[in-house]
Order: structure tokens, then C-alpha cells, then sequence
């Protein structure tokens, strides 16, 4: 198992962490720049060759933040209930704007397509169709579908089906999840007894299997088949979760506890199966409790409650917001990445923990969905600031059969390394 | 022949006979239930509740409550045998009042509304004699819902055994199973249900089966043959591209509306056989003659008679009543298998035309009487003006039909790039990739007509299913969405295919996510 205590020491402060190199997180100041070696391979995307810019938000506090899920684009939801799209190959900025919108707690774009947005707002969730090549800055709101259902507000979770077909969208107030045909604006209602609402969703990259937690102590796992069955997991009240690009492993926190679970699914084969397949009880695969680093610039505490968790679509590495104490400034909160690997075995292995500026929190966290380089963690800080945090390696699974992939090659030595692997 | 029209039948009847059973044992088992509750309740009386419950129990066992049981068996009886002679798996839209008048007063919708009269007044009949004729009318918990006015019952019913998946193998493993598999159903004109559960089942196994997936890309032993792939592509091909004529033709038509009617001395059809306006997009192909005429496509260019005028040395005649019209697309070998399977959407039907409702879509100029009905024109009589939302669910009407076609093919293709060890699906590609991207155009020109992108009003709480409403725009976003599943798999793989030029840029635009 995984603790804190394995992890190399936390940067010190006013270091901010630009990039990983080959399990290393390298740090530095603001003003440093990179290798002139990977500079020539980053020209390309405007994004990464600004990667430890912000973008002038001036004391916004941004709300949500979602990747394009295939091109250089992503949408950021604002404290004045505006959305803005950025896109690297555009200089206009859309702003979206609607009545309705209000209170964004999530987004999502919709998969195999140019630009659908799905938004959840306080009393709706509104869909907005974007024109990929036009270039004004308020598209208006006619170009916005509203889909609302009695009873189904604040709308706080929305996860499309990998294929695009289906969204889902989840409420803490509703006990049913809704599951929408977005083109004829018809919907399903997945009814359950017990559990409260729905406050979390998230679907398996595959496309098999549908997380869904619920504010009391039950949440659900559906096997999305021919006959949609449901399994019930757990006996604890779910913080957050994500699933391994196969689809054959979850992750999860609980809220009160400070360790990450681990939930594996056999592979589904085509067949009726009586029940969700899969291990019956999950296994505890890291712990994050408070530890003390010391370290030349004073001593630092560091550990807590799981806020967030994600995980990169190489299933490479894992990005957790550790949320610390607030009231004692001493354990600020924190971002902790682990290097993972799913087959085959699954290993949780420290890298590194991510440091911003000074005094600013982690607010968002989430990885790039195409990087071809490795990964890229995009991290939203309380300042405002949005950084992106490139990830190099080599993935060590076979290449994917994507034609954009382009192997990196490996500058220095691997670093050897006691390897830590499941106890 | 004979014995694939049997074999149909026979397969006809395992797939509606058990639904049939079900429904018809279902709607018998609760009956007695419901005609329980129903007494029980209409002698409520909350005021001396021990003695409501104890007449009621008594009278469930009086001899004209189980009488009338009996009697309300045989009533669910008939009309479920009703249902199964008239359903309809595709709803038919009327599209003008004088074919809604038509419809209605249709001999056999006229018999069918007078069984299911005299069926409401027994069960009437019983309701009043059960409650001791205390209350006037009835409203019967377990027969079917009656419609206010009368049409082909579909299958359009919500949590019945209807609505359930029928799964057909892809490889035979069993002689007799031979007519029943995936491949032959769909490349023999079954029934419009077999056609329906088969299309959804190709829907089902391209995204969730991967073995039966293996068994559509497998080769014939000992040929070495992709029969498989090669029936189920291009009964996919030839159903998409039929969609895409309809709605040319209906652009046509839309097109030639709004222009004023060409005097008669230009129009040179013959008065035996039904000409068509507008055609001037499609190239046939004549059989006997071998003379094929290319065209650009250009829909909205002024229509005129000119296809009729400039097919030299061919009958007039013959390239309209012979089947062999096909759409020629990019480019598509004229022995393509699929050549000969298009169906003509300009063969009209004869006979009587109040109750034609696709048909009756296109501009006719004819000189025979019982045409006129037919011309869209802006002076007619009120019966003749074609409801402008009716007639575009006309043409989406069977349009499920297209969505599975096109979600089920381009799964496949998607699987195929990791999952074809023999390349079957490659040398098809090229057809695929210009069916879907003419499609997709001419979806998005039909889109840009009035009153097609406009969303119909919805009528909540309504027990009666209208999703057929709203099918063209499912088909709009499921089109797309199975070309960005195609284009997002390949990637630049794509830029190998043979493609035309401006396919190709079409092509590009998908995969940099702009369109």
C-alpha cells in the first residue's frame, strides 16, 4: 500500500511545479524556462508553450472546467455565471451567456463531436450547440437547448455516454438519475429506492459501466448492457471517483476517511451475467494521512480527506486534491500525483507533489484527454490562475490504436528506484 | 422463392406469436384483478366500511360478475386478434385533410372502428350490470386505449412485450437456422417488423458483442468470401441511400412549389405513365439499354422536364416503370452488388390515392383525373394543401429504421480497425464514406426547408407515443455522431481512401472537428 511517507519531500515554497521529466517533478521559478530539447517539440500547441501562464482572470474565481474530449479546446465557468471557451488554435474567446445559467457546478462536452457543451445549471441543464469556425464572442442564446425536468434541480453531475449518445445528469435533490436523448429532448428516469439523490456520476471509458454516488451511505454501480442491471457496492458514503481507461477498475474516496479504495471488474464478455461482476469487497491501495516532511525550508504537514481525484486516459498517472485542515494553515491543501499502472498488476507508485504560488489553493483539477506526449494536468487555483502541467513519458502500455500518438523520445536515464508494489 | 417467403411467415410468426400470447395472457390473468377492484371500489362507501367490504366480496362471486368476466375475456380476445391483423410498425401520417378524410373512411378502418364500438358497449354493458346500474359510464383499466380517431394500431406500446429485442445469429449453426440469420433477413425484403428487430439487433451486437462481431468479419469456408459483411453493408448502403433519393425528391418538390406551374404544351409525358418532375440529379441506369447519364448534384437548380427529353433512343417508359433506377454516388461500380436492391421511390403506386401518404409527396403533373387532387398549388381547394409538419414526418417516418442502419454500420467499422483480421471491411470504405457524407448533405439542405428545423410543441402527459415526431432529428445528430466515430478511430488513416475531392475536404473538416 501507498502512504505519504513515501513520497519525495514538497517543494519549498514559492517554487512553482512546472513540469515532470521521467518521475521526477521538476520545480522552479516563474521566470525559468524550459530545455531548448522539448521546446522544439512544443511549438506546435499554443497551450503548452505558455504552460506556466495564467490567463487574466482578475479576481474570478473559476466555478468548473472541462476538456474538449479530442481537440485543444476547453470551457471554464466563471463566478459571474458566464462560460468562455478556449481554444489554441483561436484567438476569440466565446463567452456564453443565458438566462438560465446559473450556478454551473459542471460541464461536459459531448464525445465525437465539434462543440456540444452540455452545462448544469441551478434549474436546468442547458446544451449548447457551437459553431466551431465562427468567430463571434456571444453566441446567442438561441443556440442553447434547455432541458428540465420537474423536480430535478440544482443539477450538479452530467456525464455523456462515451459513444454521445446519452447524457446523464444527476441531482442531490432527485432520487432518480436522468438519462437524456439530447436530440428529441426526451428523457428517461432511472429510478432507485433509498440513497438520497445522486451526487456524483461518472462513466467508464469504455462505456460499460456508470458510477453514481448518493449522499447516504450506498452508491451504485450500473452495468450499462442489453438489460441495464444495477449492483450495489459499498457500505460508505463516496467523496469521489474515477475509472481506469479499460473500464475494469475504479478508484474511490470516502468522505471521513483519508485512503483511497479500489474496486476491480471482470471484463464483461458479451454474456448475461446475474450480477455486476467483479470483487465483492474493495481494497484500501493508498493512505494519505497526515505526515510531516521535513524539509530545509521548515516543516510541513501535509495529508487528509480526498477532495478530488483523476486519473489520465493513459491510466499512467493518478492526480488526487488533498484537502488538508482549513482552519490550520499549516496543512494547506495539496495536489499528491501517483504513477499507476493498471496491467498486469495494478501499482500505485508516488511522483510528486504539485505546488502553485504561494498561498494560492487548488481548486480544479483535471487531465487533458489527448496529450501525446504523456499526460497534462491542467490545475485551476483559488488566484485565479489556470496552469497546465505537462507529464513526459513514454506510456508503458502498447501504443493505442490512435494515428496522432507520436512516441517521445527518452532524454536521460531512468532513475532507479526502490519499486513499491501492492501489499 | 416460395420457400424464403414461407420461412418469413414462419419466422413472422415466432417472433409475433409469443408477444402476441404474452400480451393477450397478461391482459386475461389481470382481469379478474381488475374487475375486483373495480367492484370493490364502486361500491365504495366510507361510511360504513365493514359492510362495503363484505357486499363486495359477496358480489364477486354472484353469477353475472364472472359472467361478465367471461364476457370481457373474449372481448380482450378479439381485439388482440385485431391488433395483430392491423398493426403497423411504421405510423402513417396523413398528410392532407382530404387524405386524413380518406383515411378514415377507409373500409377497413371503417370495419375495425365498428368491432371496437360493439367491443365498448358490451364491456359497458358489463360495467353497468356489475355496478348495479348506479353509474352511467366506464373507464376500463386493461383494454387497450382507444384513440379518438381510428388508425392501424402500432406498436408503439410503453413496457410491453413489443418493444423487446429479438436476437438473430449471424452465423447459422443449424441448417434450419439458415433463413433466420442476420444476413439473409436483411438482404430478403422481410416484413417491416423482422426488418425493424433485425436492424436493432445489427445496433446491439456491433457495440456490446464482440464475438458476434467476429462472425460478421469472418470469411466464407471454403470460398474465403465476406458474405457476412458484404449483405449487411449493403443492405445498410441501399437503405441510407434510398432515405437520401426521398429527400432529394422532396426537395425537389418543395423546390418546384414555390415556382409557378409550367404550361402544358412543355411537358411531354406520356399520359399512360406517371412522369416525375425534378429528377434531373439522378442518373439511371436502364437495363436493357446500358445508357447511363451522369449528373451533378444540384438539387435546387430550376427542375424541368430535361431528364425526359435528353435520354436518347431509350423508352420513356421504360426507366420509370422498371426497378432499375439507382442512384449513382461518387464513384461506385456499376455492377456494385448493391445496384440492383434500390428500390425506386418514384414508382408510384396506382390505384386509389386518398390514402398514399409518402407517395403523394412528389410533384405529379398528370392529365388524368384522379391526379388533381395531388398538385401542390396555391389556389386549391382547402383539402388539397398539404400540412407542411405532416408531410416532413412523412418522410422521417420509418426513419428508426435508418438510425439503427447507420449507428449499427459505423460501429462496426470503428471495431473494424482493430478487430478485422481479414480487411473485409476496407474495400468497402470508399461507399460507405460517400453514402454517409451525401447523406449528411442532403439532411442539412432538407434542414434549411421552412418548418423542418423547427421542434413540433410538445404535448405533456399524453399516453400516446410521438417520437416519431421528432426522428428526424435523431437522425441528424446520430449521422453526424457515426461519422466522427469513423473519422476519430482512422484518423489521418482516412486521407488513403478514395474518395472524391470534395468528399475528401468534408472529410478533413470532420477531422479537425469543425463541422
Amino acid at each position: 500500500m501507498c502512504s505519504l511517507g513515501l513520497f519525495p519531500p514538497p517543494p519549498p515554497p514559492g517554487d512553482v511545479t512546472l513540469y515532470e521529466l521521467n518521475n521526477a517533478l521538476v520545480c522552479g521559478r516563474l521566470s525559468e524556462q524550459l530545455p531548448l530539447a522539448f521546446q522544439s517539440q512544443l511549438t506546435s500547441e499554443d497551450m503548452i508553450a505558455a504552460f506556466s501562464q495564467a490567463v487574466d482572470w482578475a479576481g474570478c474565481t473559476v466555478r468548473a472546467f472541462a476538456w474538449h474530449p479530442h481537440t485543444n479546446k476547453f470551457a471554464v465557468a466563471l463566478l459571474d455565471d458566464s462560460i468562455r471557451v478556449y481554444n489554441s488554435s483561436s484567438a476569440t474567446v466565446p463567452s456564453l451567456k443565458h438566462r438560465l445559467q446559473r450556478n454551473v457546478a459542471s460541464m461536459a462536452w459531448k464525445p465525437l463531436c465539434a462543440s456540444i457543451l452540455a452545462v448544469a445549471c441551478q434549474s436546468c441543464v442547458l446544451v449548447w450547440h457551437l459553431d466551431p469556425t465562427s468567430l463571434s464572442t456571444r453566441p446567442s442564446s438561441g443556440c442553447a437547448q434547455v432541458l428540465s425536468y420537474p423536480g430535478h434541480s440544482p443539477v450538479t453531475s452530467l456525464a455523456w455516454a462515451p459513444g454521445g449518445e446519452r447524457l446523464l445528469s444527476a441531482s442531490p435533490v432527485d432520487t432518480a438519475m436522468l438519462v437524456w436523448d439530447v436530440s428529441t429532448e426526451t428523457c428517461v428516469q432511472l429510478q432507485w429506492f433509498g440513497g438520497g439523490g445522486v451526487t456524483f456520476l461518472a462513466w467508464s471509458p469504455d462505456g460499460s459501466k456508470v458510477l453514481a454516488a448518493t449522499p447516504s451511505a450506498v452508491f451504485r454501480v450500473t452495468e450499462v448492457t442489453l438489460s441495464h442491471r444495477q449492483g450495489d457496492k459499498g457500505d460508505a458514503v463516496p467523496q469521489t471517483g474515477c475509472w481506469s481507461p479499460d473500464g475494469s477498475r475504479l478508484l474511490f474516496t470516502v468522505l471521513g476517511e483519508s485512503v483511497i479504495y479500489s474496486l476491480s471488474f471482470s471484463e464483461y464478455r458479451g454474456e448475461m451475467q446475474g450480477q455486476v461482476g467483479g470483487s465483492k469487497t474493495a481494497s484500501i491501495v493508498a493512505d494519505l494521512s497526515e505526515t510531516t516532511f521535513e524539509t530545509l525550508y521548515g516543516e510541513e504537514r501535509i495529508g487528509g480527506e480526498v477532495h478530488s481525484m483523476v486519473w489520465d486516459p493513459t491510466g499512467e498517472r493518478l492526480a488526487v486534491i488533498i484537502r488538508g485542515h482549513p482552519e490550520s494553515p499549516s496543512t494547506p491543501p495539496a495536489i499528491a500525483v501517483f504513477r499507476t499502472r493498471n496491467s498486469p498488476v495494478f501499482e500505485l507508485l508516488p511522483c510528486g507533489f504539485v505546488r502553485g504560488e504561494r498561498g494560492a489553493r487548488p481548486q480544479l483539477i483535471s487531465f487533458h484527454p489527448c496529450f501525446p506526449q504523456g499526460a497534462l494536468l491542467t490545475v485551476c487555483w483559488s488566484s485565479g490562475r489556470i496552469s497546465h502541467i505537462p507529464f513526459f513519458f513514454v506510456s508503458a502500455l502498447e501504443p493505442r490504436a490512435s494515428p496522432r500518438r507520436s512516441p517521445v523520445p527518452v532524454l536521460g536515464s531512468v532513475r532507479e528506484q526502490p519499486l513499491f508494489s501492492e501489499l | 422463392m416460395e420457400a424464403a417467403a414461407g420461412g418469413q411467415r414462419a419466422l413472422l410468426r415466432q417472433v409475433l406469436g409469443w408477444r402476441v400470447a404474452a400480451t393477450i395472457t397478461w391482459s386475461v390473468l389481470l382481469l379478474p384483478i381488475c374487475t375486483a377492484a373495480f367492484v370493490v371500489f364502486s361500491g365504495l362507501d366510507p361510511f360504513h366500511p365493514v359492510r362495503w367490504i363484505s357486499n363486495s366480496f359477496n358480489d364477486l362471486y354472484t353469477s353475472y360478475v364472472i359472467f361478465c368476466i367471461f364476457l370481457m375475456s373474449v372481448v380482450i380476445i378479439v381485439i388482440s386478434i385485431f391488433n395483430v391483423e392491423f398493426y403497423a410498425v411504421v405510423p402513417s401520417i396523413p398528410c392532407s385533410r382530404l387524405a386524413l378524410i380518406g383515411k378514415i373512411i377507409h373500409p377497413q378502418q371503417v370495419i375495425h372502428s365498428f368491432v371496437h364500438a360493439i367491443m365498448g358497449m358490451l364491456v359497458a354493458w358489463c360495467a353497468t350490470v356489475m355496478t348495479k346500474g348506479r353509474f352511467q359510464f366506464l373507464a376500463v383499466s386493461c383494454t387497450p386505449s382507444e384513440r379518438l380517431y381510428p388508425k392501424g394500431v402500432d406498436m408503439y406500446h410503453d413496457g410491453s412485450p413489443y418493444r423487446q429485442s429479438h436476437h438473430f445469429p449471424v452465423q447459422p449453426t443449424f441448417a434450419q437456422e439458415t433463413d433466420q440469420c442476420l444476413p439473409k433477413i436483411l438482404n430478403s425484403n422481410p416484413p417491416l417488423l423482422i426488418k425493424f428487430l433485425a436492424l436493432q439487433d445489427l445496433m446491439l451486437l456491433s457495440q456490446y458483442s464482440p464475438v458476434r462481431r467476429q462472425e460478421v468479419f469472418s470469411l466464407s469456408q471454403p470460398g474465403g468470401h465476406p458474405h457476412n459483411w458484404t449483405a449487411i453493408s449493403r443492405e445498410c448502403l441501399s437503405l441510407l441511400s434510398d432515405l437520401t433519393q426521398r429527400l432529394i425528391a422532396q426537395q425537389e418538390a418543395a423546390a418546384a412549389n414555390g415556382r409557378a406551374k409550367p404550361p402544358v404544351g412543355e411537358m411531354k409525358v406520356p399520359p399512360q405513365t406517371p412522369g416525375a418532375v425534378g429528377i434531373e440529379d439522378m442518373s439511371f441506369q436502364s437495363q436493357r439499354s446500358n445508357i447511363v447519364l451522369r449528373a451533378s448534384m444540384s438539387p435546387l437548380v430550376k427542375p424541368s422536364l430535361m431528364p425526359v427529353k435528353t435520354s436518347p433512343g431509350s423508352d420513356v417508359g421504360s426507366p420509370f416503370s422498371s426497378p432499375a433506377l439507382s442512384y449513382k454516388m461518387g464513384i461506385v461500380d456499376v455492377k456494385s452488388p448493391w445496384h440492383g436492391s434500390v428500390q425506386s421511390p418514384l414508382v408510384v403506386r396506382r390505384g386509389p390515392k386518398l390514402w398514399t401518404s409518402i407517395s403523394d409527396k412528389k410533384l405529379l403533373v398528370q392529365t388524368s383525373a384522379d391526379n388533381v387532387f395531388l398538385q401542390q398549388g396555391k389556389g386549391g381547394p382547402v383539402f388539397e394543401t398539404q400540412h407542411p409538419e405532416a408531410s416532413i414526418q412523412a418522410v422521417f417516418s420509418d426513419a428508426q429504421m435508418h438510425i439503427w442502419a447507420l449507428e449499427g454500420l459505423s460501429h462496426l467499422v470503428a471495431a473494424s480497425f482493430t478487430e478485422d483480421q481479414f480487411g473485409v471491411v476496407q474495400t468497402t470504405l470508399p461507399a460507405i464514406l460517400n453514402t454517409l457524407l451525401t447523406l449528411q448533405e442532403v439532411v442539412d439542405r432538407h434542414f434549411k426547408l421552412p418548418h423542418v428545423s423547427s421542434k413540433p410543441p410538445r404535448i405533456s402527459g399524453s399516453l400516446v407515443d410521438t417520437s416519431y415526431k421528432t426522428l428526424r432529428f435523431a437522425l441528424r445528430a446520430s449521422l453526424k455522431t457515426a461519422l466522427y466515430r469513423i473519422t476519430t478511430v482512422f484518423g489521418e488513416h482516412l486521407n488513403a481512401v478514395q474518395v472524391s475531392t470534395e468528399h475528401k475536404k468534408r472529410l478533413q473538416q470532420f477531422l479537425e472537428y469543425k463541422e
